[in-house]
């Protein structure tokens, strides 16, 4: 269980692949229909950082808040494209008797290029 | 493209339907999310939106302000400031930092001007060149 006191600042959770399927995409576009085109919706980073977060980083305690968030967009992948998605622990800090913690994703495509680097900042509930 | 002063504003209402099935696409079964009996003992009180939802109308409002090519080498940095709950209607859009170039003060606020969502875009001149750079890929 991820809980506050397992996670360590710098420990690497692995790595996650995620193939941006025309299906994925078009789950997408029925909640959001002007995100169209031949590239990955940039809000879509939110879907690659999610399916990596529940592959890698889990069981966590229900009800974790999402605090904050950084993305820093390199390029944006095509439709088709396979991802992979390395999860680490870049922090975390009691503060005001809240548990904080801070998460790196970084995604790259397959031929290595970086995509897009996250950050992740989450009130854990336990 | 010289950087406009303001964001095109992108106004959606937050649905429980669209709260529900964000949640599918992204996979994220938090619990805070979905389900009633569990999210009124928390904290929040009640089922609030997953920040990242009403993140993307931030990244829609850059697209409707510079076009689909802009948000190669954005960088979007932003906190969640207070939740969204079910059917709030929420407003993204921003104001260019003055002296900052192509640096905005970007936002998504409530039906009453307050702020849920507030942070900084940084917006690279090497956008279109970083997507003419991928076209091989296709």
């Amino acid at each position: 269980m991820f809980t506050f006191e397992r996670f360590r600042s710098g420990e690497s959770y692995g790595i996650d692949c995620f193939t941006l399927t025309a299906e994925a995409v078009a789950r997408w576009r029925t909640l959001f229909p002007d995100d169209d085109g031949p590239l990955m919706p940039p809000g879509m980073t939110a879907v690659v950082v999610m399916r990596a977060y529940n592959a890698l980083i889990a069981p966590r305690p229900p009800g974790n808040i999402h605090g904050a968030q950084r993305f820093e967009m390199h390029a944006l992948p095509r439709i088709g494209e396979t991802l992979s998605t390395r999860a680490s622990c870049a922090g975390k800090e009691l503060r005001k008797g809240r548990r904080w913690v801070y998460l790196a994703f970084e995604t790259r495509r397959a031929d290595g290029d970086l995509a897009f680097l996250g950050r992740f900042t989450s009130l854990v509930a336990g | 493209m010289p950087a406009p002063p303001t964001l095109a504003p992108v106004e959606r209402k937050i649905d429980f339907a669209t709260i529900r099935l964000y949640g599918e696409i992204t996979e994220d079964a938090n619990p805070i999310h979905t389900d009633r009996a569990f999210a009124a003992a928390t904290e929040m009180g009640g089922i609030i939106a997953h920040g990242t939802l009403s993140l993307n109308l931030i990244w829609q409002s850059i697209r409707a302000t510079f076009g689909p090519e802009a948000a190669a080498g954005a960088v979007l940095d932003v906190r969640f400031l207070a939740p969204v709950r079910e059917d709030d209607v929420v407003t993204a859009g921003g104001e260019r930092i003055e002296g900052g170039g192509r640096r905005y003060r970007v936002w998504v606020r409530d039906r009453d001007g307050r702020e849920v969502i507030g942070g900084t875009l940084a917006l690279s001149d090497a956008g279109e060149r970083r997507i003419a750079a991928t076209g091989p890929r296709l």
